[in-house]
C-alpha cells in the first residue's frame, strides 16, 4: 500500500474518533504529492523501445562480418551521436529523466566504440587504458547534463581500469589507481545532485582505494587499524552530514561503518607489532564495536547501519567461537562479560534519557 | 558557461573527435612505419562471442644447428613490458635475433629494433636422431587479426597444416614505427597478402 493510501486511512479513522475535524481531510491530503505512476501505453512504449533496440543489434551483429570497416565505424559513431543529441534534446525539453537516461546509454555506447574500434582496426593498446578512456568520457558527459547514470558508468570503467593487468600487493611503488580521483568526486556529485545510485557506487569506491592502500603497505595490524580508524572518521563525517538531514549522506556514513569494521576485523589475523595476531582481545573489542554499531543504528533510526552491526556481531561470534575452540566454558565467560556490557550500557542510557 | 544541450552536444563532439583521432593517428603511424614480415605459428584462432579473429602468435624455426641467442634463453632483468627485440632481416622475412633492455641495446644485436619480448626454446637432444631445431616465440603486442569467418576458418587450417620443410606458411605484416612500436599491418598466407585498410 502506498503512503498517501495508508495516511488516508489513517486519516479517516482520526475524523472517525473526532481527533481531526473533517474540513481538514482534504487541506491535509493536498501536501502529500501522488506517486508517480507509469500507466499501461507509457509501459509499452518502454517496451517497445527496448525491442526495437534489440532487433537493431540484432541486426546490426548478424551483418557485422560483411560490413566495410568504415561502415562499422560510421555506426559506431551515428549511434553514439544519436544518443547525445537525444540526451541534448531531453534536455532543451526539460525532461531530466530522458536526460540522465540517454546520457547513459552514450556513456555505455561510447565505452563499446573505444573497445570495437580497436578491433575494427586492430589498434595495438592496453585493455585498461581504453577502460580509462571510456572513464574518462563517462564523467565528462555526466558532468555537461548532471547525469547520475552517465557518472556511475564513469566510476564502474575506472573501477574496471583499475582491476585491469594490475599487480596486487606489488608495493608502495605502483601505479596509483585512477579510483583515488574518480571516488571522491563520484561522492561529490551523488551529494550535490542527490543521487542514491551513484552514493552507493561512489562509497564503495572510496572503500576499494583504502582496500588499495592496505594491499601496497605491510601486512601489519597497525596499517589495517589506522585504515579502519580513518574510515570510522569518515564514517562519522557522514553521519553528521545524516544528521544535518543531508539528503543520501545515510548511505555513505551506512558503507563506510561497513568499511571500518571490515578493515579491523581483517587486523586483528595480521600481526601486532610482533609475530602475535590480535586474538581474544581483538575479538571482544569487535564484538564491543559492533554491539556499539546496532545501538547507534537504533538510535539514529538507520536500517543500514542496523543490519552491519548484525552482521558484523555475527561474525565476531563467529571468530570467537572459532579461536576458542571447543572450550564452552571460556566462550560462555566471554559472552557473559559481552552481555554485562551490553546490558549496563543499555541500562546507563535509558537513566540518562529518563533523567532527561 | 553554456547551458547543458549546449554543453552535452561539445563533449559528444569531443568524444567523437577523440575517436576518430586515434583511427587516423594509428593509420598514419603504421603506414610510415617499416613494414617487416615475421612467422606465425598454430594457435586456436577464435573465441566466443568475440568476433572471428587470427591469434597472431609469432613463432619462428631457427635454422638447423643454428643456437639460441643469448638474451632469448636465459632471459635478461627487469619488466617484460619494457624490454625491446632486434630483428634481423632474412631473404623477404626478418627473424628475432636478440632481446635487450634498451633501444640501443636491442639495434646492436639487429638491423632493426621494436617494443616486446620473446624467448628461445632449445628441444632436447636425442642420442642416435637429428637435433630439432629451437623455436623462438614473441610478444611485440599485436595479439589478433580480425577478418571474416571465412577468411579466419581458412588461415586456421593453413596455420594447421605445416608444410613439407617446415617453413612457415602464413606471416604477420607489422609496420615498426619511429616510436619503435609495432602495428599490425595484415597478414601474408602462402603469399596472399590480406590487408587491414577501410574497407
Amino acid at each position: 500500500m502506498r503512503y498517501k493510501e495508508r495516511v488516508t486511512q489513517d486519516l479517516d479513522r482520526w475524523i472517525g474518533a473526532g481527533l481531526v475535524g473533517a474540513e481538514q481531510r482534504q487541506a491535509i491530503l493536498a501536501t502529500l504529492p501522488d506517486t508517480r505512476r507509469i500507466d499501461a501505453a507509457t509501459a509499452l512504449a518502454w517496451i517497445g523501445a527496448a525491442l526495437l533496440g534489440v532487433a537493431l543489434i540484432a541486426f546490426v551483429a548478424a551483418n557485422w562480418d560483411g560490413m566495410a570497416r568504415i561502415t562499422r565505424f560510421a555506426l559506431l559513431i551515428a549511434a553514439f551521436a544519436a544518443c547525445a543529441g537525444g540526451a541534448a534534446w531531453g534536455a532543451v525539453k526539460a525532461r531530466p529523466v530522458l536526460s540522465n537516461m540517454l546520457l547513459t546509454l552514450a556513456a555505455l555506447v561510447f565505452a563499446a566504440s573505444v573497445g570495437l574500434t580497436g578491433q575494427i582496426f586492430d589498434i595495438v593498446g592496453e585493455a585498461r587504458v581504453a577502460l580509462y578512456i571510456a572513464g574518462a568520457g563517462a564523467f565528462a558527459l555526466a558532468l555537461a547534463g548532471r547525469s547520475t547514470g552517465a557518472a556511475c558508468a564513469g566510476v564502474a570503467f575506472i573501477a574496471l581500469g583499475d582491476f585491469t593487468d594490475r599487480q596486487w600487493f606489488a608495493g608502495v611503488e605502483s601505479e596509483a589507481p585512477w579510483m583515488l580521483i574518480a571516488a571522491p568526486l563520484g561522492a561529490l556529485l551523488a551529494l550535490r545532485w542527490g543521487s542514491a545510485a551513484l552514493a552507493h557506487v561512489s562509497a564503495m569506491g572510496v572503500i576499494y582505494c583504502f582496500g588499495w592502500f592496505g594491499a601496497r603497505m605491510e601486512a601489519e595490524a597497525g596499517v589495517f587499524l589506522f585504515l579502519a580508524i580513518l574510515l570510522g572518521a569518515f564514517a562519522a563525517g557522514a553521519r553528521w552530514l545524516f544528521t544535518q538531514e543531508r539528503p543520501y549522506a545515510g548511505i555513505f556514513y551506512g558503507w563506510f561503518a561497513w568499511g571500518a569494521l571490515l578493515f579491523f576485523a581483517i587486523g586483528g589475523y595480521l600481526p601486532w607489532f610482533g609475530e602475535e595476531t590480535g586474538g581474544i582481545v581483538h575479538r571482544l573489542v569487535w564484538l564491543i564495536a559492533s554491539g556499539a554499531l546496532i545501538a547507534l543504528g537504533r538510535f539514529d533510526r538507520h536500517m543500514l547501519v542496523t543490519a552491519i552491526g548484525v552482521l558484523s556481531l555475527i561474525g565476531a561470534a563467529c571468530a570467537l567461537l572459532t579461536d576458542l575452540g571447543l572450550d564452552l566454558m571460556a566462550s560462555a565467560a566471554i559472552f557473559l562479560v559481552g552481555a554485562i556490557i551490553a546490558l549496563a550500557a543499555g541500562f546507563m542510557l535509558k537513566r540518562s534519557k529518563a533523567d532527561a | 558557461m553554456p547551458n547543458a544541450p549546449i554543453r552535452i552536444l561539445i563533449v559528444a563532439a569531443l568524444c567523437i573527435a577523440a575517436l576518430i583521432g586515434l583511427v587516423v593517428r594509428e593509420s598514419m603511424a603504421r603506414d610510415s612505419g617499416q613494414e617487416v614480415q615475421l612467422a606465425m605459428g598454430a594457435i586456436d584462432p577464435r573465441a566466443l562471442l568475440q568476433g572471428h579473429y587470427v591469434i597472431v602468435s609469432l613463432q619462428d624455426r631457427l635454422a638447423d644447428e643454428a643456437p639460441c641467442p643469448a638474451s632469448l634463453q636465459h632471459g635478461i632483468e627487469g619488466d617484460p613490458r619494457h624490454h625491446w627485440l632486434a630483428l634481423s632481416p632474412n631473404g623477404p622475412r626478418h627473424t628475432i635475433s636478440g632481446q635487450a633492455t634498451s633501444r640501443e641495446e636491442a639495434a646492436r644485436l639487429g638491423a632493426l629494433a621494436v617494443r616486446g619480448s620473446g624467448f628461445c626454446v632449445m628441444p632436447a637432444e636425442i642420442e642416435g636422431q637429428p637435433r630439432e631445431a629451437g623455436i623462438v616465440q614473441a610478444d611485440i603486442g599485436v595479439s589478433r587479426f580480425h577478418i571474416n569467418q571465412a577468411d579466419a576458418q581458412r588461415i586456421e587450417r593453413v596455420l594447421g597444416a605445416p608444410g613439407a620443410d617446415d617453413e612457415a606458411r602464413v606471416y604477420a605484416i607489422v609496420s615498426i614505427g619511429a616510436d619503435g612500436r609495432a602495428r599490425l599491418k595484415g597478414l601474408n598466407v602462402e603469399g596472399e597478402r590480406l590487408m587491414l585498410n577501410w574497407w
